[in-house]
């Protein structure tokens, strides 16, 4: 945008409600209604004058004052009609605002030249009808920016001074009495009654550009207030709405979860009640109703986890103050079978493990460790190695499982955390999982502020390292 | 006469053995594979005379993208195909008609949990009808 453009922005309302207000009134042609009464009590006043006071001297400029007054209107008319007005409910062009403010301050500095006018003709200093300036200052400063309405009121006092101050000094003669009782009073010769009119209108337009800018300013920051609410509350609501699709998306998912395993046993039942599986199939078919149901509780129980975590306020990581090596050590005594069973070499240190505290609930670092160690034992086979070690950082401590397994392909790797995701490799293993031990993984690391890596090659391993902020005081030791 | 051949595609273990036990003793000849490449792959290799093919695998929707796509196969548009569902036989219709297909890719709907007389029922419709059927036309 060029400086001119720039400059001129000065001069356009500021809030989206009072250029609306400025537009709607020019659309509904308030002005020009208002000057054509104007200039049909000025020639009713002046027939009046005649009748009332015949002696008054009134030049013709009068006449021809109104009479101009008349010409302009019809002028701003035709010009107004030549612009597409929107109403209220249509956004605006910033074109158009520009031409709206160009016409309505034209407009009103022909008004205050025609009002200097008629009073040079009708007794300067004298004439009361002075108080018309600050209408058109109240309207500036209402309907326009500051800078505008300052404008207005230095053409008003400027012109207004030109006028009395001319006729004082003797540039504007002769002078027309306002009334015929004060033409011999001297007033527009009187230096203090010049000073005195031309301060008075001074400071009235001071004060009421000072008084009504700062109430429109207020209108404008209240107004953008709200607008920010808007926004905000805009934000919320669509963000209630990506929850809403979030959470029914979750129930399908886990609606759909639970009911295979259900299904599975229903059928797998139906195989012994029809007498298709007796026998040693029987035992098999029975063996396999068990191991489903086991795989049912245990998806229940890890949805239940999730819930309970989801449902904590996150408030209670930031005073917590975990023992990993406790934790690490409790975790890896609990799947110590399960690694034996399946002869993968579970390697740790437990007296290596890190003593500092850290900022994430025991219960909710051992349901992690835990997760992981599962996952690592479930997706290595045997002979294979699953690794856990701890690490200080700057930051916080690591936690770190790494094991010899089927590995995870990089295209899943960001989906992982995911409730309900299981990496295609994981699903082709056959080995049973619900899909939410990482998702649990996900949910405490957010609330606690930690964060997540996974290095994975297929057929290789995988490593996952989880990161938790130190807790209060623990990381200045570092 | 050889005993008619089905595939099944389902990523449920369990589910699969379950249907070999219902249908075996019925005659029939069942492979079963638990992804859908595999699947389409096993289909080009030896057509089988039916198709029980679960929606949900690696996707929810792989199933239907599965049997959209053997009906645009020249050699396999007739082979009947009975989807396997745990989201049930409606909701499996109007997912189709979103889909906005001119007809159903699909022979017929198998509820979770399966029944033995029900799998044989169906199973045994749809290979008559195809039987019934003129060559070339489904």
């Amino acid at each position: 945008m060029s400086s001119g453009g720039r400059m001129w922005e000065r001069f356009y309302p500021r809030g989206d409600l009072r250029s609306r207000v400025l537009v709607d009134l020019v659309r509904r042609q308030w002005l020009i209604h208002w000057r054509w009464i104007i200039v049909a009590a000025t020639l009713v006043l002046l027939v009046i004058d005649r009748q009332l006071l015949p002696h008054a001297e009134r030049p013709d400029a009068v006449l021809v004052c109104a009479l101009l007054l008349g010409a302009a209107n019809a002028l701003w008319l035709a010009l107004q009609s030549r612009l597409t007005l929107p109403d209220r409910s249509v956004s605006l062009d910033p074109g158009l605002l520009r031409k709206v403010v160009l016409l309505t301050n034209a407009q009103m500095l022909v008004d205050l030249a025609l009002l200097s006018v008629l009073l040079r003709y009708t007794g300067g200093v004298e004439n009361p009808l002075v108080v018309f300036y600050l209408f058109h200052v109240v309207l500036a400063a209402h309907l326009l920016r500051p800078a505008n309405a300052l404008l207005q009121g230095l053409a008003a006092w400027a012109l207004y001074s030109f006028v009395v101050v001319g006729e004082w000094a003797g540039w504007l003669t002769p002078h027309y009495a306002f009334l015929p009782a004060l033409s011999e009073s001297g007033m527009h010769q009187d230096g203090a009654c010049v000073v005195a009119a031309v301060g008075a209108l001074g400071v009235a337009v001071s004060g009421c550009l000072l008084s009504m800018t700062r109430v429109s300013l207020q209108v404008d920051a209240h107004e953008q207030a709200l607008e920010t609410a808007h926004r905000d509350l805009q934000a919320s609501y669509r963000a209630i709405e990506k929850l809403q699709e979030q959470r029914a998306r979750f129930t399908r998912t886990a609606a759909h979860q639970l009911k295979s395993p259900v299904a599975a046993v229903q059928t797998l039942a139906g195989l012994i009640r029809d007498g298709i599986a007796d026998g040693a199939s029987a035992r098999d078919v029975a063996e396999r109703i068990i191991r489903r149901c086991r795989s049912a509780t245990q998806q229940v129980e890890e949805l239940l986890t999730l819930a309970r975590v989801e449902q904590s306020s996150p408030q209670r990581h930031r005073a917590a103050r975990a023992d990993a090596s406790r934790v690490l050590a409790s975790v890896l005594e609990r799947f110590s079978e399960a690694a034996n069973l399946k002869g993968i070499r579970l390697s740790a240190d437990d007296r290596a493990f890190s003593r500092r505290r850290i900022a994430v609930d025991e219960r909710d670092l051992e349901d992690c460790a835990g997760n992981l160690l599962d996952n690592a034992i479930k997706y290595t086979p045997g002979g294979g190695t699953v690794t856990i070690a701890t690490r200080e950082l700057a930051e916080g401590l690591e936690i770190r499982v790494a094991d010899t397994g089927i590995g995870i392909a990089e295209e899943s790797h960001e989906e992982l955390f995911e409730p309900f995701r299981r990496g295609h490799t994981a699903l082709q293993s056959g080995a049973p999982g619900s899909g939410l031990g990482l998702a649990i993984v996900r949910e405490v690391l957010e609330q606690s502020g930690g964060r997540w890596t996974v290095t994975s090659r297929v057929g290789e391993g995988t490593t996952v390292a989880l990161v938790f902020p130190w807790a209060r005081n623990e990381g200045e030791r570092s | 006469m050889s005993a008619e051949r089905i595939l099944v595609i389902d990523d449920d273990p369990d589910v699969c053995d379950a249907l070999r036990m219902m249908l075996e003793p019925c005659g029939y000849r069942v492979t079963c594979c638990p992804t859908g490449p595999e699947g389409v792959a096993r289909l080009h290799a030896e057509t089988p005379d039916l198709l029980l093919l679960d929606i949900m695998l690696a996707s929810p929707t792989e199933g239907f993208h599965i049997a959209y796509e053997l009906r645009r196969d020249e050699h396999l548009r007739d082979l009947p195909i009975i989807m396997i569902s745990s989201i049930g036989k409606k909701l499996g219709l109007d997912y189709a008609r979103e889909v906005g297909s001119d007809y159903l890719p699909v022979e017929d709907f198998l509820d979770k949990p399966l029944d033995a007389a029900t799998v044989r029922g169906v199973v045994r419709q749809a290979l008559d009808r195809r039987a019934r059927a003129p060559a070339g036309v489904h």
